[in-house]
Order: C-alpha cells, then sequence, then structure tokens
C-alpha cells in the first residue's frame, strides 16, 4: 500500500509538475496577451460569442480607405519593399482568380507574370518610380491560371509615417476591351488606307486611260483634219491637173482643129480629102483624150460593170501607159455588187497604190488580186520593185509618199476595213485591204 | 477574408514528415482589412516561407465569419497565431512582425 501511495505520490507530483508548468505557460500567454492589447497590438477582442473591434481613429480611416479600394472596380494592390503582397481587393481577386487571404504575403510574381509586348521597355517601371516615384504604363499580366489581360497600371511608391518607404501601391486597370478596339480601328483604318491607295490607283490609271484616250482622239482629229485638207488640196491638184491637161492637151487639139478648119477657106476644094483626113485624126485623137481624162475621173465601168471590170481595165490601162507588166486575178466575186462606197474606196485604193509604184517603185511586174469570200472582200497588191523603209516613211501630210499611204488608210478606215502594208528594200511592196462583210 | 489553408507538402499526418523534420500546423486569426492583421498575415508567410518552407500548413481564419472557431479555440484577440503542431500549443498575438521571438516560440530549428 505504502509503495502504491509512494507511486501515486510520484504520479501525482509529475502530473502536478505538468500542471504547473501548464498554467506558468498559459499565465505567460495571458501575459503576453494582457500586454498585446495594452500596447494596441490587436484589432479586436473576442469575448463569448461577440467580437469587439478596437479601432483607433487611424485604424478607423485606414478600414474608411480599405472599404473604398475594396469597392473600386479597378485592381489595387499594394507590395511591401520586400515586394509581398499586403493588399489584394476583390476586383484583383476576381481578375487573377485568387482568394486574396491566400496572396497576401506571397511574392507579388505569384499573382501574375508580366509580359512586354513589342516595343516595351521592362526596365523601364523601376526606373521610373525610382526617378519620379512612379510608373504609368501598359503592359500584359498572365495569371497563373494562364489568362492574360492588357493592363494599364499606375504603379506609386507608398511612405509610412515617417516618410520611409514602404512599398508599392498599384492601380490596373483591364483595357483589353479597349485595346482590342484600338486594334480593330488600327486594321480598319490601314483597310481604308489600302482601299484608299487601291482606287488611287485604280483612279490614277483611269485618269492615265482618259488621257491617252484624249490624246488618241486628238490624234484622230488631228487626221482627220489634215485628211480633210488634204481632200481639198488632192482636190485643187486634181483640178489644176485636169485645168493643165486640158489647156496642154485639149486647148492645143482644138487649136489645131480651129486652124484646120480656118485652113478650109482658102484651100482648093479639090484637096479637102488630105485635109479632112487630117482633121478626122485630129478629132480622134480628141476624143480619146477627152474620154481619158473622163475615165480618169470617173471610169463608167465602176458604176456600169462593178469593182472587179472596172479595176482590171484600169490596171490594163495603168499598165499598157506606164509600161509595166501586170497579172489581175479575181476570185469569188461572180455578179454580186458591194456597196458604191466601198466599190469606190476599193478602187481609189487601187489608184492610189499603183500611182505610188508607177511614181516611185521601179517596178517591172505588179500583181493584183481581189477576192471576195462569205467573211470579207480583200485586196492585195503586190510590186517587185525598190521598196522601201516603212520606219523611214512619215505618214505626216507634208510627206508626199506618205500623204499617198495615208490616204489609202484612211479610205480603208472610213469603210470600217483593215489597211497593211509590208515593204522591205529591195523586196518590193504588198498593200493588203480587208473588208469584213 | 475568406477563410484559407495552405498546405506545402502531400503529407496526411500533420504531425509526421517524412525528411524528420517536424510539421507545424498553424492557425492565424485575423479580423479583415485592418492593416495589422494583413501585417500579420503577410509576416507570417513570409516567415514560414523562409523557414519552414515545405513542412507548414497555415490556415487563416476571419473571426468575423467564423466566430464559431474562434470561441472553440478559446480566443481571446485577433491577430493570433495559434501553433497546434508540435505540441505543445502555443499562442502568439499582434502583427507577427517580431521574427525573432516567432521563431523562439515557434521553436523552430
Amino acid at each position: 500500500m505504502r509503495n502504491g501511495a509512494n507511486v501515486r505520490t510520484s504520479e501525482d507530483l509529475s502530473s502536478l509538475r505538468e500542471e504547473n508548468s501548464d498554467l506558468r505557460r498559459r499565465l505567460a500567454e495571458a501575459e503576453e496577451t494582457l500586454d498585446a492589447i495594452r500596447s494596441g497590438e490587436v484589432d479586436a477582442l473576442v469575448i463569448g460569442d461577440q467580437i469587439y473591434s478596437l479601432e483607433s481613429a487611424v485604424t478607423a480611416s485606414n478600414r474608411f480607405r480599405g472599404d473604398i479600394l475594396d469597392q473600386v472596380s479597378d485592381i489595387v494592390i499594394a507590395v511591401d519593399t520586400d515586394d509581398r503582397l499586403i493588399y489584394v481587393n476583390p476586383a484583383a481577386e476576381a481578375k487573377y482568380n485568387v482568394q486574396a487571404s491566400e496572396m497576401l504575403g506571397s511574392k507579388h510574381s505569384s499573382l501574375f507574370q508580366t509580359e512586354w509586348p513589342n516595343g516595351s521597355d521592362p526596365l523601364e517601371p523601376p526606373a521610373s518610380i525610382e526617378t519620379n516615384g512612379f510608373w504609368h504604363g501598359e503592359n500584359v499580366h498572365v495569371s497563373s491560371d494562364g489568362t492574360k489581360f492588357y493592363a494599364e497600371s499606375m504603379i506609386t511608391k507608398v511612405r509610412n509615417l515617417d516618410g520611409a518607404h514602404a512599398g508599392l501601391l498599384s492601380v490596373i486597370r483591364d483595357v483589353s476591351d479597349r485595346k482590342r478596339a484600338e486594334a480593330e480601328l488600327r486594321e480598319a483604318n490601314e483597310l481604308l488606307e489600302s482601299k484608299v491607295t487601291e482606287r488611287t490607283r485604280e483612279l490614277t490609271e483611269t485618269n492615265e486611260s482618259l488621257r491617252n484616250e484624249m490624246d488618241a482622239r486628238a490624234e484622230v482629229e488631228k487626221q482627220r483634219t489634215g485628211l480633210l485638207q488634204r481632200i481639198v488640196t488632192s482636190q485643187e491638184d486634181e483640178r489644176q491637173r485636169i485645168a493643165r491637161d486640158i489647156h496642154d492637151q485639149l486647148g492645143q487639139r482644138v487649136t489645131a482643129l480651129r486652124l484646120q478648119i480656118a485652113s478650109f477657106k482658102d484651100a482648093d476644094p479639090e484637096k479637102f480629102d488630105g485635109h479632112i483626113e487630117l482633121l478626122m485624126r485630129t478629132a480622134l485623137r480628141l476624143d480619146s483624150e477627152i474620154s481619158f481624162l473622163a475615165w480618169e475621173l470617173r471610169p463608167a465601168a465602176l458604176d456600169d460593170l462593178g469593182l472587179p471590170d472596172a479595176a482590171k481595165a484600169f490596171l490594163d490601162e495603168w499598165s499598157h501607159n506606164y509600161k509595166i507588166s501586170s497579172d489581175f486575178r479575181l476570185r469569188g466575186f461572180g455578179k454580186s455588187r458591194i456597196s458604191n462606197d466601198a466599190e469606190t474606196h476599193f478602187y481609189r485604193i487601187l489608184q492610189e497604190a499603183l500611182n505610188n509604184i508607177a511614181r516611185h517603185a521601179e517596178a517591172t511586174m505588179v500583181n493584183v488580186l481581189l477576192t471576195r469570200g462569205p467573211k470579207d472582200v480583200c485586196l492585195i497588191v503586190e510590186d517587185n520593185g525598190k521598196g522601201f523603209d516603212l520606219s523611214s516613211v512619215s505618214t505626216t501630210p507634208d510627206s508626199r509618199r506618205g500623204m499617198g499611204l495615208l490616204s489609202m488608210k484612211e479610205r480603208a478606215t472610213l469603210i470600217g476595213a483593215e489597211f497593211e502594208l509590208e515593204s522591205k528594200a529591195k523586196l518590193g511592196t504588198t498593200v493588203f485591204v480587208r473588208l469584213p462583210l | 477574408m475568406e477563410e484559407s489553408k495552405v498546405q506545402d507538402t502531400a503529407g496526411n499526418d500533420p504531425a509526421a514528415s517524412k525528411d524528420g523534420e517536424l510539421f507545424y500546423v498553424l492557425t492565424l486569426y485575423v479580423t479583415a482589412t485592418t492593416p495589422r492583421s494583413i501585417r500579420a498575415i503577410a509576416n507570417i508567410r513570409k516567415l514560414c516561407e523562409q523557414h519552414l518552407s515545405g513542412h507548414y500548413e497555415l490556415d487563416i481564419v476571419d473571426i468575423s465569419r467564423d466566430p464559431e472557431m474562434a470561441k472553440a479555440d478559446q480566443l481571446i484577440a485577433a491577430p493570433t497565431l495559434i501553433k497546434r503542431l508540435p505540441l505543445p500549443l502555443r499562442r502568439f498575438i499582434g502583427d507577427m512582425s517580431d521574427t525573432k521571438r516567432l521563431v523562439v516560440g515557434l521553436d523552430i530549428r
């Protein structure tokens, strides 16, 4: 019993020591608690079910500020000098998808990482804060879950009541919508710019095209005026030639005829036979020259028989007149006729071509081919003359040969025909005229 | 401020640790939005990261949101840190800025 009592006493003693130690510890804690309350190190007291906040004026003011910051829609975070989060408002909790209580005390970088868009300098914020006490700028915040947004930040250096650096306060706004709108606006502007550029280019091209067309029309007008002038000139030339021919040839013949008739007055009637013979030859020659002049002006064959016969007759007469051999080939005409205008212009082109050959070509042989197909009428006039360099022949009215070529071309154009000229030195010249039907 | 829990290890037994280090289970009672409480949270988290990394579990409890838990822990004032493990249970009051006292008091080696 005694030993048992001793054991119990020893156990009791040990228990008492532990209890004593615990009581001392609790007493120390109670004293620490009391000291803390006395020295104002606590914010609230818990008595029973009630919580009593111990708000000083400063605390109340801080709470008021905290409440405001809690309600602003912008993100507000604060870090201490060790870059640890000491304040995260509800907007920041929502944006970075975190709980403030989990983040407080953590490094600022655990809340988000920062990306710097092209052209921005990551070293600018610390430099600006150091120099100016703040930094205002934009970058991209990447939350721990990977979500990103464009952030416009105002980071301000915070000082405590003693004026010592206490940390940084950041007010951050999500400007992704604005950035997106800016990007869209930029794209729209670029699109607009590109459309304006494209439209300007089109207008420039149209303008250029119109200017070219105006130039072409001016050229055509110039050619038309030239043509009219040449028509008048050639008409005048033709009148002069006919007048000269009438004066030089018919005039002489008529004078001769008159003198011969006058000689009858004194002549012996028995010698009339010889005079009459002479008179008849003169009259015959006069008749022939009048016929030739009339034929040259407008051959009756063209009106009466049509282009093929008139062309052949002119070629034969021309060939005989200028002593140049010729060959005339006709295909597909039969008895059909083309319009009077077309016949006249084809005929005049042939005349002009042959006159050019007579004047310039020094040819010994001319081939003329006149064909009529189901779709077109073609005239080809080729010679074996000396030919010429096309580029050396101007088609301006002041060149005589050029005038002849231009005249042929214009006659072709007037009836809607195509006109081509081929010529090489020493290889002759070929004129093509094709009238689509 | 929501109640939160930070556990840096995957171990299920809060008192044991695979590498022989003591595992700390701490609860910090605060009142929301007051600077002292915020400082207390920041300070204790910093201390835990620096001295107990991987060997602690920290609950932060807003007494206004969970008064029952505060009552069960016989809380008197806030901010208060309670060390539940390793034993013995200990309490610290204030903004936890006196790191030396905390390191000694928490028996951090």
